[in-house]
C-alpha cells in the first residue's frame, strides 16, 4: 500500500541478511520482541529482511538467542539520505529556494480563460479584465471576482453578467452577452412604403396600409409601392406609417479588376522580443514603437493549461509602393476579387436568380464583370410630411 | 483434581460453548481458535493467527496456526509480512497441506 510505503520512505529501513544458526526462530524471536519484518527470502544459508530503523537497533538479543550473525546490506528512507547528504548546502538551499518560489508563485494568477462569449471576442474580454485587475501575474488575495465582474460590465455594455472564478492559480471568466432587442418599426409617424430600386415586383404583403403595385408590374426607383394614406367610407383621409414587404426581381452589376496602383510591398520588418515570466515584462531589445504593432504570444504550455511563462514578440511592418506586380501574384488576387464578389452578392440578396459573369485580362490586368438577377426586398420607408 | 476429571470437565465446557454458538447464532469466525486465510489465487496468501514459523525454506513454508500446522510447497516462497496479526506468504505456492495439533 502506497501509503505505508511512504511512511516506511520516512522513517526509514534497512535490509540486512542473517547468516547460519536458526533462522525460523530468529523470526519468531523477532516477532516476540514486537520487531516488524518483512520482504523475508530464504537463500541456501542466509536470510534476508526488511525492519525499521529502531527494530534493527533491538535485533542483537534475537540474533544471539538463535545464534545468528545479521549484517545490513542496504539503508533505506529519507533520514539516510539527509545523513549522508548534510555537507551539500547547496542541495538544502535549491530545495528551500524551490519551496519558497512555488509557495511564492502560487499565490499569483498564472492563467486568465473565458468562456461564454459569442460576439465579444476572447482579446476584448480579456483587456477589459486586465483593466480592473483581473491578469497574468495578479495577487489572488487582491483580486475581489465580484467587484471585478462589475467594473469590467461596466467597460464592455455589451455583456449582461459576468462571473470571475478564482480556482487555484487559474481564473475563469464566464460571461454571457446580452441579446438585441428586436427594432420595433415605427408606428407613429405616417409614411409611405417606396422602392429603393428599379425591379419587377414579385411579390407584395402590406401589413399596413394600402398596396399601390401587383405582382408583374415594373418599378422605378423611387415609385410608390405602399400608401401609407388610406380613404375611408366618409370620404375623409387617414395618414397611418405604412408596413408591408415587397420582393422584387432586380439586375445588379460587377466590375472588378486589379490595379497595380493599389498594391504595396513588404519594405521592413521590424521586430521586439520580450521575456514574460509571471506578468514581469523583460524586452529583449530596441523598441517598435505603439503604431501598427502586430503582438504574438506565445507560453509554455500543456494542452489547456499555460503557464505564464513565454515569449511576446512585437511586429512592425513597413511598406512601400508596387509598380510591377508579378504574374503570379495578380492570379491570386483576382481568384480573391471574384470570390469577394461572390460573397457580396450574395449576402445582398435572398435569392440569386440568374447570372452571367466572365473573366478577362484587359491590357494585362484582370477583370471580372457581370450581371445577376436576385430577389430581395426593395421596400424602403418614406416619411409624409405633413403641414401643421 | 484428576486428570481425567479436568478432561471431562474441559470437555463439558466446550459442549456448552457449541450449544451457546448455535443458540446465539454467533459466526464460527469470531469465536473458534482457527486461523483465517485468504488467497488470492497461488500467488499470495494471507493467514491471521499465525502464533510462529516452524520452517522456512525456498520450497517450504511451514507455520504454526494454533491448533493447526499449515504447510505451504511451492517455489520461490517468500514471507512479504511476518507478525503476530497477519502473514503473508507469496511466490508460485503449488500445495497447501493442514495438520491437526490436537
Amino acid at each position: 500500500m502506497l501509503i505505508i510505503r511512504l511512511i516506511r520512505f520516512l522513517l526509514g529501513f534497512v535490509t540486512f541478511t542473517a547468516y547460519g544458526g536458526f533462522p525460523e526462530r530468529f523470526v519468531n524471536l523477532c516477532t516476540m520482541n514486537k520487531i516488524p519484518l518483512w520482504n523475508m527470502k530464504k537463500s541456501k544459508d542466509s536470510i534476508t529482511a526488511d525492519t525499521t530503523v529502531n527494530g534493527y537497533k533491538s535485533i542483537k538479543a534475537s540474533a544471539k538467542n538463535s545464534g545468528v550473525r545479521v549484517r545490513i546490506t542496504k539503508k533505506h528512507g529519507l533520514p539516510f539520505f539527509i545523513h549522508k547528504n548534510r555537507r551539500r548546502i547547496g542541495l538544502l538551499a535549491g530545495f528551500m529556494t524551490a519551496v519558497i518560489t512555488v509557495s511564492f508563485l502560487s499565490t499569483m494568477i498564472w492563467s486568465v480563460s473565458v468562456s461564454g462569449n459569442k460576439t465579444l471576442s476572447d482579446e476584448q474580454i480579456l483587456d477589459a479584465f486586465e483593466a480592473v485587475g483581473v491578469k497574468v501575474g495578479a495577487r489572488r488575495s487582491a483580486i475581489s471576482p465580484s467587484e471585478a465582474a462589475y467594473e469590467a460590465k461596466k467597460l464592455l455594455p455589451k455583456i449582461a453578467w459576468a462571473s470571475v472564478n478564482i480556482k487555484g492559480s487559474r481564473v475563469e471568466i464566464v460571461v454571457s452577452e446580452l441579446s438585441e432587442a428586436p427594432e420595433f418599426p415605427d408606428s407613429t409617424t405616417p409614411c409611405n412604403i417606396v422602392a429603393s430600386q428599379d425591379g419587377t415586383i414579385m411579390g407584395i404583403e402590406a401589413t399596413v396600409g394600402v398596396a399601390e403595385v401587383r405582382s408583374g408590374d415594373a418599378v422605378l426607383k423611387g415609385d410608390l409601392l405602399i400608401s401609407g394614406i388610406t380613404e375611408n367610407l366618409d370620404k375623409t383621409y387617414n395618414l397611418k406609417a405604412a408596413r408591408g414587404k415587397v420582393h422584387a426581381r432586380v439586375k445588379n452589376e460587377i466590375n472588378a479588376s486589379c490595379n497595380d496602383g493599389q498594391f504595396s510591398r513588404l519594405s521592413k520588418l521590424s521586430e521586439q522580443n520580450s521575456l514574460f515570466i509571471f506578468g514581469l515584462k523583460i524586452p529583449l531589445g530596441i523598441g517598435v514603437g505603439e503604431d501598427n504593432v502586430y503582438t504574438e504570444k506565445s507560453f509554455v504550455a500543456n494542452g489547456d493549461m499555460s503557464l505564464p511563462l513565454g515569449k511576446i514578440t512585437k511586429r512592425v511592418y513597413y511598406s512601400e509602393p508596387c509598380e510591377a506586380f508579378p504574374e503570379e501574384y495578380k492570379k491570386v488576387y483576382s481568384a480573391y476579387l471574384y470570390a469577394c464578389s461572390y460573397r457580396a452578392m450574395y449576402l445582398d440578396s435572398e435569392q440569386i436568380l440568374s447570372s452571367d459573369f466572365s473573366f478577362d485580362f484587359v491590357n494585362g490586368e484582370p477583370l471580372f464583370s457581370g450581371n445577376y438577377e436576385c430577389k430581395k426586398e426593395i421596400g424602403k420607408r418614406l416619411e409624409i410630411f405633413v403641414e401643421k | 483434581m484428576s486428570s481425567s476429571g479436568k478432561k471431562s470437565r474441559e470437555k463439558r465446557k466446550s459442549i456448552a460453548g457449541e450449544k451457546l454458538k448455535t443458540a446465539l447464532d454467533i459466526p464460527e469466525i469470531l469465536t473458534s481458535n482457527l486461523p483465517h486465510i485468504e488467497a488470492e489465487g497461488n500467488r499470495e496468501i494471507s493467514v491471521d493467527g499465525c502464533r510462529g514459523i516452524l520452517e522456512y525454506t525456498q520450497d517450504k513454508v511451514r507455520l504454526n496456526a494454533g491448533k493447526l500446522i499449515i504447510t505451504f510447497v511451492g517455489d520461490n516462497m517468500e514471507i512479504k509480512a511476518y507478525s503476530e496479526i497477519q502473514t503473508v506468504i507469496s511466490g508460485n505456492i503449488l500445495s497447501v497441506e493442514f495438520e491437526s495439533q490436537g
